[in-house]
């Protein structure tokens, strides 16, 4: 394997690795680690494979691109798999799928493995890494202890002492300290959304929906008769949600956002409503959102909006987004991590 | 170091955050719960002192997780009391128990903090409870040692307490509460309290002796115009008199060497007997012989009068009897320290009854008695002020105690035997050495003291009171010339005889050989 390193985070003074936050999103792996946890290092969590030759190779190695060989194929996978898969127009293979690892790609698991390997550095002293797991939510129930088995497994086999948190209250830990990490923390990714609900840093309520950015993608692309690839590019590239759509795709982008954020209100909406394990609150809670999904412009408004219209069952004091949306998981996770070293 | 947050976030669970813990009624969950809010409040408070995310992050994990924790060791702990949960101090450990937890967690995460926010925890006002319950938290383990300390000592004690024998506990009160004088019940009969300072003298009448005149002597008796006869069979030698007259009241070991006879002191043989029957009298017999071959042995006494009433001289009068040990007496003119040279030892053959004082005489021991109290006091020419009793003359130096061997303590028949009552008389060793009683000493006496002896009291203080002198340095200083007056006396018995005669005579060795009731 031919892996290449740009950074490393996490470290101590002394350049020793002392915790590492580590997001595994179905879209992106985020490592975030350093003094403060902001040196972040992300990976697209995405491979393209193609025959193996001689000359494949060669151009790949010329590009400096991050590949895996096995036997008569060749993967190339993270950020530059998306490259690559424009290069040669072919759409990249997921190795994980609503916010759990695939089960119809067998190269999933090795590909994952390499991703992370690429970012996380070998431990030397049995450090603490905390890695972000999806919540329970339809579809993911059944595969979320296998797929927490399987990364403990893989992140043991690095040398660290690997604990699993939830992804939605990694953002809490990121993005609510002012408030001493009580509120709602919303991780909008690729393949699902997460949310938490938590009272002075413990977790209250957990819930996940399948719905997500690539449910976005595929269903904008399947409307619009656009490749998938394409309409993540618009997506990501030039989506405003707070404006009027301009044509099909951005029509139908607004269109499948809001059934994105209406479904996620309501649930929310419909959890809360539904629990008995929130404790009685005296003050208003704020709700923070990060991800890839929640980056595009105009998000924040239109998830304000689904919030107030509706009402709610307790009051939200601001509706915000994180900082840096695209680390906020993986930095939540570097501060679990920090937290538990004295 | 790893702590083990995420795992303490599992013990603190989200349900236990809302209601408390399981298994309680809706007023139990819904205090529990009103508790939580107001902990996670006060936590609150603390925790925006850590700038640092991850140090918030466990500084609030770690108090509410171990605040939790607490609150369900310390609910276990009162499982059989549960009613001591709804009283105010079981809200108030909780709540000391909490900050303490608080205080705990800054101390351990302070060092991470600017120096800004640690100047900011140092200025903190916490509740006084607070501090108090966590300054013991952090001293249990000196607690803990303390306590063992304490139980150690207290079982040190109680084993003291037990071993201490009632007399001991009545000694020390005694002696503690003197000044306000412990009850003390004088038995003389038909007597008073209220007669004592009446009937008490410091001089007595003159009781005169009768003129006898010797009879008669033979190989084995001495007879006198008394009718008294006197037998001779035992009669044995020790050492001769020799004693120094000391002036009353002088601070002196005295100058004026004598050899005479001044005064009797009566004993009891405190031998065993048996019922005065005519069944008895061979029994009876055997024990006076055999009390006579001891007493010969060890020079008791001078004289020894059995319980027929027969008269025997043992060590004869011109050499001193073993018989008075440390001893005290004194007549209007001189004190006698050491009355084995001056006085002589007249002893009956008799006991105390069981656990009394009441010696017991034969009629005939009665008669002889007086018939000897009048041959000696006729040939010696003896006062009667100089006739008195074991028990009011024996002391313990060693303790300053009156009555060491307290055989005729009372009841003796002076009476009978034509003499004053020296009952009536305070001791001089009371009045003259500072020597006193106890509770001991008190109890040994069946709680009755001599009027005597109160008088002498009385006496002691208003020389105590003149002296203007600490009383236990005075009563030292008088018993220091006790001592002295021995001293000097046993050096003269050196010198008159060129061998140690201090066995006879020297403290401790001396009441070896001396008989009767003591301690």
């Amino acid at each position: 394997m031919a892996e290449e390193k740009k950074d490393h985070t996490g470290e101590s003074a002394e350049g020793d690795v002392t915790a590492l936050g580590l997001d595994v999103g179905t879209s992106r792996i985020v490592m975030a680690g350093g003094a403060s946890g902001h040196k972040a290092q992300t990976q697209l969590n995405a491979f393209v494979g193609v025959p193996y030759s001689k000359m494949t190779e060669a151009i790949l190695q010329q590009n400096k691109m991050v590949y895996h060989r096995n036997g008569k194929e060749l993967y190339v996978f993270g950020t530059d798999s998306e490259r690559f898969a424009s290069f040669f127009n072919a759409v990249p293979r997921r190795p994980m799928q609503h916010g759990v690892l695939n089960p119809q790609e067998p190269m999933g698991q090795q590909i994952i493995q390499a991703i992370i390997e690429s970012i996380v550095p070998r431990a030397k002293k049995n450090e603490l890494l905390c890695f972000s797991v999806p919540g329970k939510g339809e579809g993911a129930d059944t595969n979320l202890v296998y797929h927490e088995a399987i990364l403990k497994n893989f992140l043991q086999s690095l040398g660290y002492e690997a604990k699993a948190i939830n992804e939605g209250l990694a953002v809490v830990f990121a993005e609510l300290q002012n408030e001493n990490f009580t509120g709602i923390g919303i991780s909008c990714g690729g393949g699902m959304c997460n949310v938490c609900v938590a009272f002075l840093s413990v977790p209250m309520l957990t819930f996940s929906i399948p719905i997500a950015g690539d449910y976005i993608d595929s269903s904008v692309a399947s409307v619009v008769d656009e490749t998938v690839t394409r309409v993540r590019l618009i997506k990501e590239e030039s989506l405003d949600l707070s404006r009027q759509p301009k044509d099909k795709v951005t029509s139908a982008l607004h269109i499948y956002y809001e059934e994105v954020i209406n479904s996620l209100v309501s649930k929310l909406r419909d959890e809360f409503e539904n629990s008995r394990q929130l404790p009685k609150l005296d003050r208003p809670m704020p709700i923070v959102l990060s991800g890839g999904t929640a980056r595009p412009r105009g998000f924040l408004q239109k998830f304000e909006a689904a919030v107030k219209s509706g009402g709610f069952p307790f009051q939200i004091s601001d509706v915000r987004m994180a900082s840096d949306p695209m680390t906020a998981t993986a930095r939540g996770c570097y501060i679990a991590a920090m937290s538990e070293i004295r | 170091m790893k702590t083990e947050i995420i795992g303490l976030q599992n013990q603190r669970s989200a349900q236990q955050l809302r209601d408390g813990a399981g298994g309680q009624n809706a007023s139990s969950r819904q205090k529990d719960a009103e508790k939580a809010q107001l902990y996670s409040k006060i936590v609150e408070r603390f925790a925006i002192l850590f700038d640092n995310p991850s140090a918030r992050l466990r500084f609030l994990n770690n108090t509410l997780a171990k605040q939790q924790a607490h609150q369900n060791q310390l609910r276990q702990s009162l499982q059989r009391v549960r009613f001591l949960e709804k009283t105010p101090l079981y809200d108030w450990l909780i709540e000391a128990r909490f900050y303490a937890t608080v205080i705990e967690e800054l101390k351990a995460i302070a060092p991470t903090l600017s120096p800004q926010n640690q100047r900011k925890i140092e200025a903190l006002q916490l509740p006084f409870s607070a501090r108090v319950f966590n300054f013991l938290n952090q001293t249990r383990q000196v607690a803990y040692a303390l306590a063992i300390l304490v139980a150690a000592v207290t079982l040190f004690g109680l084993y003291s307490l037990v071993s201490w024998s009632a007399h001991g506990v009545n000694s020390y009160l005694a002696t503690k509460y003197k000044n306000g004088k412990a009850p003390i019940i004088v038995a003389q009969a038909g007597q008073t309290p209220s007669d004592l300072t009446a009937t008490t003298v410091k001089y007595l009448p003159g009781f005169q002796a009768e003129n006898v005149w010797l009879v008669e002597r033979t190989s084995e008796f001495e007879r006198f115009s008394n009718g008294c006869r006197i037998l001779t069979a035992y009669q044995t030698d020790n050492h001769p008199r020799a004693y120094y007259l000391i002036p009353r009241g002088a601070d002196t070991e005295g100058t004026e060497l004598r050899h005479d006879i001044v005064g009797i002191v009566y004993h009891t043989s405190e031998s065993d007997i048996v019922q005065f029957t005519p069944d008895n009298n061979e029994a009876i017999q055997k024990r006076s012989k055999g009390l006579l071959s001891y007493i010969q042995e060890i020079k008791a006494y001078n004289y020894l009068i059995d319980r027929y009433g027969e008269i025997y001289r043992v060590v004869r009068d011109d050499h001193a009897a073993h018989h008075a040990g440390h001893s005290i007496w004194a007549d209007g003119k001189y004190n006698y320290a050491g009355l084995n040279e001056s006085f002589l030892g007249v002893c009956f053959e008799s006991t105390v009854k069981g656990g009394t004082l009441q010696e017991t005489l034969t009629e005939a021991q009665i008669v002889a008695g007086r018939a000897l109290t009048n041959v000696l006091r006729s040939k010696y020419n003896i006062d009667d002020v100089n006739c008195t009793t074991h028990g009011l003359v024996s002391v313990n130096p060693d303790k300053m105690l009156i009555a060491y061997h307290h055989d005729w303590v009372r009841n003796f028949p002076f009476e009978a035997m034509g003499l004053s009552d020296k009952y009536q008389v305070p001791p001089p060793n009371m009045t003259d050495y500072g020597f006193t009683y106890d509770e001991e000493i008190l109890e040994k006496l069946e709680r009755t003291l001599w009027p005597g002896a109160i008088a002498a009291e009385t006496e002691f203080n208003e020389k105590l009171a003149k002296s203007k002198s600490n009383e236990d340095v005075f009563r030292r200083k008088l018993r220091d010339r006790y001592l002295a007056q021995l001293e000097k006396a046993r050096k003269l018995r050196l010198d008159a005889n060129g061998k140690s005669v201090l066995a006879s005579q020297s403290p401790g060795s001396a009441d070896s050989a001396e008989t009767g009731n003591h301690n």
